[in-house]
């Protein structure tokens, strides 16, 4: 057992692929500072100081650098310290990384990897309001030629961003800020956790919950709760979003019959529409309740009470199987809460 | 490096108006140095940038604006706000995230919006330049006589925003002036680190548009530049870059001073504390009899009070709930 955090395990992941391939390097705001994006580029810059690229605030031609140094045979790792940035690049995200092999008839690579850190405090109380805790996602999802992963253990932090570094397509690698202090077991030696596949995480028969990213913690929750009162939920990771684990899912699905969604984004078009949508054409008929939990349709708000209300909790999951199951939902303040401490306030940037 | 300018008062100011200028500035130190105490104590729950030392250009500003002019500000609002006539109450409440703040409590001390007082808040670097410009073209097609102030940090030149805004307001002769505060650094990088050229303002010669370099530090000079550029966009003779140098005292975001962690040494930090804003022109006006001591003693007791009122306006104002929200989206 080695325990060491989630941000530890990107930065361990960042300093191997670097040391093992002179082609990797990092670029992005804040990426030399002292505080070295959460700690997640520290150990890279002390080792290769010529490798980790400061940057000004340019998000836009800086996309399209990272996407020309990777066409001329070069690896970035793209850090954005906000999710919010990443509109700021839209053109080349969209217009010209996500479309560069297709362009050329298949020929062209662009192995850039761009890091976005979603700024969301789980319990809420972080009031970084509209503009710097949005989760986005879907967006990049419904782009053909993005790759999109959100890892929730700090194995698969660590795992998932050797994947995506040797991948030779785009991939938009999104963490969670609550989940940068998570500790989990992390092998020393570099390991790659296969992009596309979903993780197990618990076994069950009544309901499958899909979590992604930092809605994991809360599902963790609600699973014991769950069982609690009878009911035994299988508990899957998402993991990635784009390409998403499919054949798992449905098997899961063919079991239980039931699914539910908890996803970090918005409800309207977000990945809990597409991934229930798809079970709804394959399995026509043998659904007998299907359920997004997910930010209501709304930007996020700012404040210590309101976020608590806007932000879905244990308690949400919970009911959600008990409406599918004709039982009467619970409000239980102990589901509310977060099984992890909240993030002191001097961090919240 | 760090010389300050001389104050230097042009014919067309007053003695009214010049302790008009250092009421506007004690005002919004004296808010300030209570907001970073709120901060210290931990009650404020959103990222709060403060503007200690940046206090004569925000009020250079706002003292050549009409209420009806508009000005777009950055995550770092306070200062600039408070200059364009921003109601107190609403900021603090705001900051508290209350609901009877000028954003409803939502959008916290980053959105910092007051659309009766045409103000607008953007946290996105470079977001705002564009819209100002706007702003300035809304304007012109209204036949209105007014202008529109772009707010923005040295950081914001790096971005393309403000590359394109520039030309399209040069072009369109947009009533708009485009005013960087340019403090040297963004978050913890310093202007060396991102920049080939340190003068900022030289970006905006390569459109044609003028464009001037001043202390920042200075209130005279900020009026005077702000006067000079206000008067060309209402006389329709197009747009002005003004860069103001400055320099923020304390932390990228948060009340602490930062040069305590080695973010920045500690000698350029106390440089520039000793030439304050403030303190620098109020000893200017004793020297020169155009105010006394019992005078500001008076403006402190008056602020105070302003300053408890306002607390108590957010200390009665409730959170605001989420159902009240659905009807705004
Ligand atoms: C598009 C975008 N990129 C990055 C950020 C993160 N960020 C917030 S403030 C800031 C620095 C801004 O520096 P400057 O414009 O000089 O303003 P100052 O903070 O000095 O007032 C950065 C990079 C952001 N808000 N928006
Ligand atoms: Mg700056």
């Amino acid at each position: 057992m080695r325990l060491i955090s989630y941000a530890e395990a990107i930065n361990e992941a960042t300093f191997q692929l670097m040391d093992k391939n002179p082609s990797v390097f990092v670029m992005g705001l804040g990426v030399t500072d002292k505080s070295g994006v959460f700690g997640t580029t520290l150990k890279a810059r002390a080792k290769f100081p010529d490798r980790v690229i400061g940057l000004p605030i340019a998000e836009n031609a800086m996309t399209g650098i990272a996407l020309g140094a990777a066409a001329g045979g070069m690896r970035p790792i793209f850090t954005h310290q906000r999710m919010d940035f990443l509109p700021m690049a839209m053109d080349q995200i969209i217009n010209h990384l996500a479309k560069w092999k297709f362009s050329m008839g298949g020929k062209g690579s662009a192995p850039v990897v761009i890091r976005a850190i979603i700024g969301q405090g789980v319990g809420g109380g972080w009031g970084q309001a509209c503009q710097h805790a949005q989760s986005l996602q879907a967006i990049f999802a419904h782009i053909p030629g993005l790759q999109v992963v959100m890892p929730y253990t700090a194995f698969d932090a660590k795992g998932m961003l050797i994947a995506s570094v040797c991948n030779d397509a785009p991939v938009i690698f999104i963490e969670h800020r609550h989940l940068h202090g998570l500790k989990g077991d992390v092998p020393r030696k570099m390991y790659e956790v296969q992009l596309g596949k979903a993780a197990k995480l618990r076994t069950g028969k009544d309901v499958t919950i899909v979590g992604l990213s930092a809605m994991n913690i809360k599902i963790k929750i609600a699973v014991d709760e769950l069982s609690k009162y009878g009911f035994d939920a299988e508990w899957i990771d998402l993991r990635s979003l784009k390409p998403w684990d499919e054949k798992m899912i449905l098997k899961s699905v063919r079991k239980t019959k039931r699914l539910i969604v908890a996803d970090t984004g918005h409800k309207s078009f977000g990945a809990g529409s597409e991934i229930i949508a798809t079970l709804a054409e394959k399995l026509a008929g043998k659904l007998k309740g299907v359920k997004r939990i997910s930010l209501p349709d709304m930007p996020v708000p700012a404040g210590p009470t309101i976020e608590k209300e806007y932000y879905p909790c244990a308690n949400d999951i919970i009911n959600a199987v008990f409406e599918m199951y004709g039982k009467k939902p619970v409000s239980n303040r102990e589901y509310m809460k977060d099984s992890e401490p909240e993030v002191d306030f001097k961090e919240a940037f | 490096m760090i010389q300050m300018s001389k104050f230097k008062k042009s014919a067309d100011l007053d003695n009214v108006k010049m302790v008009d200028f250092y009421r506007q500035m004690l005002y919004i130190r004296m808010v300030s140095v209570a907001l970073r105490q709120s901060a210290l104590k931990m009650e404020l729950k959103c990222p709060v940038h403060f503007s200690f030392g940046q206090e004569a250009t925000a009020v250079g500003v706002g003292m050549n604006l009409k209420k009806k002019d508009a000005i777009v500000i950055t995550h770092r609002s306070h200062a600039p706000y408070l200059a364009k006539g921003g109601d107190l109450k609403k900021m603090i409440a705001e900051i508290y995230n209350k609901k009877d703040g000028t954003s409803g409590g939502i959008g916290g001390s980053m959105h910092l919006n007051s659309p009766e007082k045409n103000i607008f808040c953007s946290a996105i670097v470079s977001g705002g330049i564009s819209i100002a410009a706007g702003l300035a073209l809304s304007f012109r097609m209204k036949r209105k006589n007014n202008v529109a102030v772009a707010f923005f940090g040295d950081g914001a030149v790096e971005e393309g925003g403000l590359s394109e805004t520039l030309n399209f307001a040069a072009l369109k002769k947009l009533p708009m002036v485009f005013f960087c505060e340019n403090n040297m650094y963004a978050v913890n990088s310093h202007i060396s680190e991102t920049k080939a050229v340190h003068e900022v303002s030289r970006i905006a010669r390569a459109y044609d548009l003028p464009a001037i370099r001043i202390d920042g530090n200075n209130i005279l000079e900020v009026y005077k530049a702000v006067k000079t550029a206000v008067n060309r966009a209402r006389n329709s003779r197009g747009s002005t870059f003004i860069e103001a140098t400055t320099y923020r005292w304390l932390e990228h975001v948060g009340p602490r001073f930062d040069h305590i962690s080695g973010l920045r040494p500690e000698k350029e930090v106390r440089k520039w504390i000793s030439r304050c804003p403030l303190k620098s022109y109020e000893k200017y006006l004793l020297k020169k009899t155009i105010i006394n001591n019992k005078e500001i003693s008076k403006f402190k007791v008056n602020i105070e009070r302003r300053i408890k009122a306002a607390w108590e306006y957010m200390d009665r104002s409730p959170y605001p709930k989420l159902k009240q929200l659905e009807k705004i989206i």
